[in-house]
Order: structure tokens, then sequence, then C-alpha cells
């Protein structure tokens, strides 16, 4: 017990700089519960892609470049019994605005009556999917989306193209899919669309943007990622298919390699953050060398001096990094915060799981930083430290 | 009067150890800055060098970029009417006419990893309107023949672009095209792309459409007149000032910078702590010697004046050491590339150490070095000349 | 006032309960005879051999008082600290009670120091957060002894030294006098064979140090404790039964000790 009351009071009897180094140790933290969220929020969205055994077809020379929509029925063809081949839909890239407003949309034109059966995870519900069958004008849109434009199930909504026929169209809400993992992309229907294309004068409706496929096993999309680039190898527009995971990888890699970048943003605040505390634990032993010669004296080993040291600097750093922790997480759980958008990632959850690591984190750097001066103290020649005081 | 410079110098090498661990924590933070900064540096300075204020560029309404823009010959026919448009020495008008097309390449230094490289179609003119492009390797396409040149900054970022490389490009049979030149475009975005003859490019893609048209015109006030034109009844096209066109891809460069400095002001409000713990540590063992230093005559402000000058100083080396080291990062992996959520190509760019960067690193030190010697600084002016004198 | 506590150690002591710890080892067959021989001590400063002890002998019965004057740098201290262990000599031995200090570890000798020796410096060293009971206890940390045995310990400690009504107080709230006594209580509460006192009443005035130096000769009389004290103060040296001069590492002796019991 007077250990502890030993170990506790020596941290309160300078408690501004107590204050100072649990704020110099929390900040740091809060980026780091940040960074490590944003990460495992896009780890978290790639896992889910990879669960879904899903897989992307898109032209092999650049995903712009559009496929004859004829090929879905071939691809249909090489499981005609749906046995591992669970379902395949076409998709185009819209873009998409709205009249006076810079914001960009992220819409796809989708084929209607296999949407669905490639994305169970969004758990339509029934009546979600009669509207969407029934009014050719329907829209899903990304919760994110609906959120940010102010768009409500139910309202009829005007969006500008980014593609040809260029025009305003008119879509009604008939879905803001609640479960979707990518809360951004809204999707509209893909004959609608081309009957506005054709409306306009435009060819369009043989050419399609990719092709999403859904699949039951893991087998069957290891399969089918190598069969369908085989079948349209020497067809004029030839193939690449990726799974779900690989596809969206490829877009965060070249958004500044973020999971990369975060990381080492990450270690780079715990390395600010020992840097703080290893100031202050060398400025506390340098103010109490005298106790801890007085306590070698009175028969407290090198290595208890060393262990004290350790955990004085760990209260202070886990009590800091508890602080850093919380920030974030009180920010985005309990305050209008946590429905900001953020670039890239949109939404951004903090996980508790994070936070709980930062404050283990906390207690690596209590350690880290306290190594050098507790090793001071525990060598502290007993002799040296006494005549030098008096 | 003041205290000597060397006075707070010494003093800083006196406490080696807390010296030394402020100002590390303050280079690295300093990095940070420096280092995220750069990035959005390096695309800005890209995307302006590609714009021209006296050059129109003209796409479809409702397109938001070159990539997404479809331009029939009955649209573009009707630019050759436009006002102060610039004509060449022959009387024909700088107008060029573009197709923009991409095709997936490997990145260079990473494992399965493709990019979306724009590819141009031009016409002759368009080097006419762009003298800024200029061939550093090799030679200009034959506009008849199935060749290319290539952007210096593609060449080294993405694979097959050297000379004699081959690219495949072309929806209806895979037409092998040859790597015949490198070209640079004053740093500009020009260099991230494969510039190749449009009539070879348009009749691969199977179309009779265009992406995009760039009209050099007389001036910038002529540019105006213009784009009214283009806008008005006669052509019905968007048009802005390449400028302006550029400057909106560079939109994702504002959320990174605006990231950037929220992460940097909670990063460096820690700094601030941790500069002030060392101040104040700095102020309590020397009680004594600042008692001395009033009992001599030195004024409350002198003394907050070293203090001040000690916890600057300590910035000053982090900012430029920090800046040193961000610079040689910089330089190590100088060649970067992105993809654009506006056009969907890779830009290609350069981290670049900016004024502008620098002066922002040695602001956010100087406001680290201040704020933390702030409240030091008081107290140290605040102590008690006999009592401090008395007691050890 | 202080006579007055004198006599109540004296009424206390008749009661076993109150004092058992401290007077199991009342017998003048204590264990710690303290024997020093052959002992050298150099010191390196900027890689210059600085001779402080050259060749010391001496013998300090077990349960003396013995005094050790001298002037400053003659090596007092450093004698005191190689008798305590928290040195070790250039070469020689020296031998306390059982142990012979230079065969044993460092872990052996910090183990030992806890158990035999108690300390009482000039400046007393406290520790300025903890209350002058936590400050006694703080060494008992070092055994295996349930809280109740540790509290009571503490509490007979700061009866001896007569501190009981400020055992709550911090360093600062305490008189310099005060706070050598919780020091002398805090090197005694392990029970030690040996204490070293180095010049414990340095920093005090004439009557408190007086007040320090009978509580000395308390411990010496009534527990056996065996006392070697570092003073160069003549009156300090008068209250011991021993008085040793050392000047330029060679020892001479001035008053024998009058045999106490």
């Amino acid at each position: 017990m007077l250990y502890w009351i030993y170990l506790i009071r020596n941290l309160t009897r300078n408690i501004r700089r107590t204050l100072l180094t649990s704020a110099a140790v929390a900040l740091p933290i809060v980026i780091f519960v940040l960074s490590t969220s944003v990460i495992s929020a896009l780890n978290s969205y790639l896992d889910n892609a990879a669960k879904q055994m899903r897989l992307i077809v898109t032209h092999k020379t650049s995903f712009i470049n559009p496929l004859p929509s004829g090929y879905r029925y071939k691809i249909e063809a090489l499981d005609p019994e749906r046995k591992e081949l669970t379902a395949v839909c076409g998709m185009h890239w819209l873009g998409g605005k709205v009249e006076n407003d810079p914001r960009l949309l992220s819409t796809l034109a989708v084929d209607k009556d296999n949407l669905e059966a490639c994305y169970p995870d969004y758990h339509f519900t029934q009546e979600e999917m009669d509207a969407w069958h029934r009014d050719r004008q329907a829209a899903i849109l990304g919760p994110e989306t609906a959120k940010q434009f102010g768009w409500k199930l139910g309202d009829r909504i005007t969006i500008t193209p980014s593609l040809p026929p260029y025009t305003p169209m008119e879509f009604h809400v008939i879905s803001t899919a609640e479960h979707a993992s990518d809360p951004v992309t809204s999707w509209i229907r893909l004959d609608y669309y081309f009957d506005a294309l054709k409306e306009h004068g435009f060819h369009g409706d043989e050419w399609i943007g990719f092709f999403v496929i859904k699949c039951n096993s893991i087998a069957g999309l290891d399969h089918y990622r190598r069969a369908i680039d085989e079948l349209f190898a020497n067809y004029p527009d030839p193939t690449k298919t990726r799974d779900e995971k690989s596809f969206v990888n490829e877009f965060i890699a070249q958004q500044f390699n973020l999971p990369r970048n975060l990381a080492i943003l990450a270690s780079l605040t715990v390395f600010v953050a020992i840097m703080a505390a290893m100031n202050t634990m060398s400025m506390n032993i340098r103010d109490r060398i005298n106790e801890v010669a007085t306590m070698k004296s009175l028969g407290f080993s090198s290595r208890s001096v060393f262990v004290q040291i350790l955990i004085e600097s760990m209260m202070l750093c886990v009590s800091g990094g508890f602080v850093g922790a919380l920030i974030p997480y009180g920010l985005f759980h309990w305050t209008p915060l946590g429905s900001m958008t953020i670039p890239v990632i949109q939404a951004l959850d903090i996980p508790l799981l994070v936070c709980m690591k930062a404050v283990l984190i906390a207690v690596g750097i209590g350690i880290l930083s306290a190594l050098w001066p507790a090793w001071l103290g525990a060598k502290l020649n007993v002799v040296t430290a006494l005549r030098y005081l008096e | 009067m003041a205290l000597p410079l060397f006075y707070s110098w010494r003093n800083l090498l006196v406490r080696r150890l807390s010296t030394s661990l402020t100002l590390l924590l303050i280079t690295v933070i300093v990095v940070v800055l420096a280092v995220l900064l750069s990035f959005a540096a390096g695309i800005r300075q890209t995307l302006k060098n590609s714009g021209h204020r006296d050059r129109v560029i003209v796409l479809k309404p409702g397109s938001t970029a070159e990539s997404t823009s479809v331009l029939f010959p009955e649209e573009t026919n009707l630019l050759v009417q436009t006002p102060g448009i610039r004509f060449d020495p022959s009387g024909q008008p700088l107008i060029s006419i573009e197709l923009c097309i991409q095709t997936s390449l490997p990145r260079l230094g990473y494992q399965d990893s493709f990019a979306n490289v724009a590819v141009r179609g031009v016409d002759p003119v368009a080097f006419a309107i762009r003298p800024e492009i200029q061939i550093v390797e090799g030679r200009l396409f034959d506009s008849g023949a199935l060749e290319v040149i290539v952007g210096e900054a593609a060449s080294k970022r993405f694979g097959n672009l050297k000379i004699d490389g081959e690219i495949s490009l072309g929806r209806l049979g895979n037409r092998l095209y040859k790597v015949v030149g490198i070209f640079r475009a004053n740093n500009s975005s020009f260099e991230s792309e494969i510039w190749a003859p449009r009539s070879m490019i348009t009749t691969a893609y199977s179309g009779h459409y265009t992406s995009s048209a760039t009209i050099q015109c007389i001036d910038e006030s002529q540019a105006q007149t213009a784009i009214n034109y283009i806008k008005g009844p006669s052509v019905k096209l968007q048009a802005q000032k390449e400028t302006d066109y550029y400057q909106e891809l560079a939109r994702t460069t504002r959320q990174l910078v605006v990231l950037s400095v929220i992460l940097i002001a909670i990063m460096g409000l820690g700094a601030v702590f941790a500069m002030a713990n060392t101040m104040y540590a700095a102020v309590d063992h020397r009680r004594r010697e600042f008692a001395m230093l009033r009992t001599l005559g030195f004024s409350r402000i002198a003394i907050q004046l070293t203090i001040f000058i000690e916890s600057l100083l300590t910035c000053l080396v982090s900012c430029i050491i920090g800046l040193l080291i961000g610079s040689a990062f910089i330089a190590m992996n100088i060649e970067q590339d992105f993809i654009s959520d506006v056009s969907f190509s890779s830009l290609t760019y350069q981290l670049r150490m900016t004024p502008t960067i620098m002066i922002s690193c040695l602001i956010l030190a100087c406001g680290v070095g201040i704020a933390g010697a702030l409240a030091p600084a008081v107290r140290a002016s605040r102590i008690p000349i006999l009592e401090a004198l008395r007691k050890a | 006032m202080f006579i007055g506590e004198l006599q109540r150690y004296v009424t206390r002591l008749q009661n076993p309960n109150n004092v058992s710890f401290l007077i199991q080892k009342v017998c003048p067959m204590s264990l710690a005879n303290i024997s020093v021989h052959q002992v050298v001590k150099n010191y390196h400063k900027d890689r210059i051999e600085i001779p402080v002890l050259n060749g010391l002998d001496l013998t300090i019965p077990a349960g003396q008082f013995s005094v050790l004057m001298g002037p400053s740098g003659s090596g007092k201290s450093t004698l005191l600290h190689l008798i305590g262990g928290l040195d070790r000599p250039t070469s020689g031995t020296i031998q306390v009670g059982d142990f012979n200090l230079d065969r044993m570890s460092d872990s052996e000798l910090t183990r030992w120091r806890s158990r035999h020796v108690g300390f009482i410096f000039q400046m007393y060293h406290l520790i300025p957060v903890l209350t002058a009971a936590e400050n006694v206890e703080l060494p008992l940390l070092l055994f295996s002894m349930s809280s109740h045995e540790r509290k009571q310990r503490v509490a007979t400690a700061l009866q001896v030294v007569g501190l009981t009504d400020r055992m709550d107080h911090r360093p600062n709230q305490l008189s310099g006098g005060q706070e050598q006594r919780v020091a002398i209580a805090r090197a005694i509460v392990t029970d030690p064979d040996v204490i070293l006192a180095d010049e414990p009443t340095g920093d005090l005035d004439a009557k408190t140090s007086e007040e320090i130096l009978n509580l000395l000769n308390i411990l010496n009389k009534e527990f056996g404790k065996t006392i070697l004290l570092v003073t160069h103060d003549p009156r300090a040296a008068a209250h011991g039964q021993r008085i040793l001069h050392l000047d330029k590492g060679i020892l001479s002796q001035e008053k024998e000790a009058v045999c106490v019991t």
C-alpha cells in the first residue's frame, strides 16, 4: 500500500508537470487513435469486401473503358445452373452532380434484376425491392450521400450524370441502404439510364462499365476469376477480373497510399509521446536524485528502484493515453462530430478496440520513455549522489 | 538591458538531455508538417503548371473532367467561330481538338499495382498551343503511325514507357503503339500522360467523338469573351480558363491541407506542453540564478526575454533540422502518383519543398517556442528575490 | 521536556509488548563487531588517483558508541560509507558481525544493509511526499511483514524518538530537529545492529543537537546498538564512549571506551 502511495504522491508532487506531460502524451495519442481508426475502417471495409466473394470484371486496358453489355450472358453461360456463380450484375459509372452544387456524386446505373442477389450484405427489405422493381426511376442512395445532400425516403431528386447524355434526370428515393458497406455510392436502374441515352440520340446500351459477379464459394471465386479472363482473352475487348478487395485496394494505394502513410504517422506520434514522457521522467529523477540515493541506502535494490521508476512512468503515460483515447472516442460517439464527413473514408467510426489498443500503447510508451531514466536511477552511485548533495 | 545570447545558448547546453529530447520532439513534428504539405504543394504545382490564363478548355456541359466528356464533330466545328481566338502565321485558328482515353499500366516499384494513365490523342496544332512540350529524348510521333510520345514523369513511374517500349491501346484489336519519344512539359500534369496522333487513337477506339477542345486566345481578357461565346446559345458547351479547370482538379489537395493542419495543430499543442514542461523545470532549477540577476539590476523583461530566447533557439534548431530531414525525405521520395477522384486518371507529381512550406514550419516552430515559454517566463520574472536567494 | 520523555522511555521499556522488537537484541554479546582491516580507498578524479584511506585498521566492538572526528576531506564519510556497504574499498577487508562485506555481491550488500544497518544523514533525506509515519515505514517494505506488524513497529519507533503526535505531518511541516528524529526512527525501525550517523547535528542548533545526541545515547545504552558517529563538533563527540581522530588517512585514538554494562 505504502509503495503505491509513494508512487502516486510522486506524480502529484509536481502537478503542473504531471498534467503537462499527460497532455503532451494525450494529444499524440489522439492522432494515433484517429489514424488507426481510419486504417481499421479501411481494413474492415476490405475484409467485408473479401468476405462477400464478389468479382469485378473490367476492361483489361483500363477500368474506365466500357465492355460490351452482352458479356453478361456469356459469363452467365459459364455456370448455367448457378451452382457457384450466383449472379452477374452489369454496372455503369455515372458520377453526377446536382445543379448549382460543386460536390460530386458517385452514382452507378445497375442491372435491376441481380442487384439484390449480388449484394445480400446490404439487407434490402422486401418493400425496398418491390419499389426498386416497380419504379424505373428508383434510386438507392448511399446513406452518407443521403445525409450530406439532405435527401430522404420518398424524395424526388434531380441528378445530372457526368457522362452522356449529360442532361438532368429525375429519380425517386426508395432506399437509403442503411447496411451499405460503401456509404457513398448510390444506385439507379440501368434500363432507365439506357432509355435516357436513346432519348438524347446516344447509342450506348451495347456498352457497359463493368460487371459484378457474386460467387457462393471461395473455390468458385478463384475459378471464375481465371475462367472469365480466359473466356474473353481473344475477344476484341479482353477483360481483367479481380476480387472486390484487390479492386478497392488498387484505388486506396493510389490515394496517397493511405494505410501505409497513416501507419507511419501513427508510429511517429508514439515517438513524439515517448520524447515528451522521457523528458519528464528524466527531469523527475534528476529532481529526486537524493531520494533515489536515500532509498538505495535504506536497502532498496537497484532493480526495485528501476521498477519503481518504470511504474511511475507507466502511470503517467497511461493517464495521458486514457485521456487521448477518450477524447476522440467521446467526440465521435457523443457529439455531432460523429456525423461529420471526412475525405476518402467518409464517416469515421472510432472503435473501442482501437482505443484500448491506444491505452496499451501508452503503457509501452511509459516503459520505453522510462528505460533510460530508470537505468540512471538504478545505477546511481549512492556515495557520489550523497556527496554531491552535501 | 538584455542578457547576452550566449547565456541562453550555454544554458541550453547545460541541460543537454532535456534540450535534445524537446528538440527531437519538435523536429519530428516539423518533418511531418513539411512532408504532409509537400504532397499538396507538389500536386498543386503540377496542376498549376498545366494551366494558362489565355487558354480555354471546352468540355461537354455536365461532365466533370476531360475523361468523362464527349464532344461530337458537329459541336467542335462550331468553335472555329469563337471570338478572341489566335491564329497561327498560316491563318489556322489555334484550336486543339483532343481525345482523352486511359490505359492501365503497372506502377513501377509496386507489385500487382496498376495505374490509370491518360492517353491524349492530339493533332500537330496541340504543340503550337503548348510550346512547353519539348521532346528531350527520341523524336515526335509520325501522325500516321502507331507511335506515341510519353511524358517524362510517366515514363519514370509506369511500366513499358521507355523509348522503344510498346503499349497496347484501342478497343478493337489490340494495337501495339511504340514509344518513340519522351517529352517534358514544364512539370505540368501533361508529363503524366501519353500523347499519340489523334487519328490513330480515334480509329483505335472506333469513335467519331472527342473529349475536349483547347483554344489559344489572344490574351486573358479575350479568353473571357471566348468563354462567354462558347457558353452562349450558339455553341452551348462548357468552357473555362485552363487555370480554373486545373484548380478544380486540385480540390482534393485542399482537403489534404486542411487535414494536415488539424493533425499538426493537435501535435503542435502537445509540443507546446512538452516545451512548457522543459522551460518550467529550467526556471525552477535556476531560481537563485534569476534572483541574483535581478539583484544585479536585470529587469523582469530581461529575465522573460532570456527564457523566450532559450525556447525559441531550441525551436529554431528543430525547425532547421526538421526542414533538412524533410527535404531529404522529399528528395528520396520525389516521384509520386495519385488517382484523381474527378478524372480517374493517374497524376504523377513531385513532392515539393516550397518557401510557403518553410515558412509554415517556421511559424509552427516559433509558435510552439513562444507558447511553450509563455507561462514559465512569467514565472521566472516573478521569483521573489530575497526568498530565492535564501533558499537552496 | 526531553527529560520527561526520557523517563517515559524507561517506563515503556518495562513493557515488553511495546518495544519487544527492539529489546530482543539487548545483550552485550550483540553480533555486530566492526572490524576494518588494512583498508585502502582511492578516488579517481579526472584520471588522477586521490588516496583517501591508506591501510586503515579499526575495530569497534559491538555495542560501542564511537565517534569519528577529523577535518573535512579526511575520509570520515568515506569510512562510514565503506562500513555501511554503500561503497567498496580499493583493498582491505571490512567485517561487520558475521558478514564479510568485500565478499558480498551488490545485491547481497543491498539486502544486508536493509537488515543490519541504519543510516542517519546530515540533511535527513526524508521523502518529502510521505508523512513522518510513512517515511519510517518505508524500509519495512523490504521485509515480508503483515501490515499490522509494520504499523506497530512504526508506532514504536516514533515513540522512541518522541514524535507520535507528529506522525501524520509531512517533512516540510516539521522542524529540523523533528525531521532528524524521523530519520532516526526510520533508521531503527528495521532493528539494525549498527547505526551509522554522518554529521546528524551538522544542520541543527545547539539545543536540538543535544536532544538528538541524547537520543543516540539511549539507542546505544538501552537498545545496545553499535553506533558510529561522524562529526567535527567536539561537543557532539563528547557523547561517545570512544573518540577517534582521522587525519590524512591516519587514525589516532583519544578516549577509550568506558565499559557500559
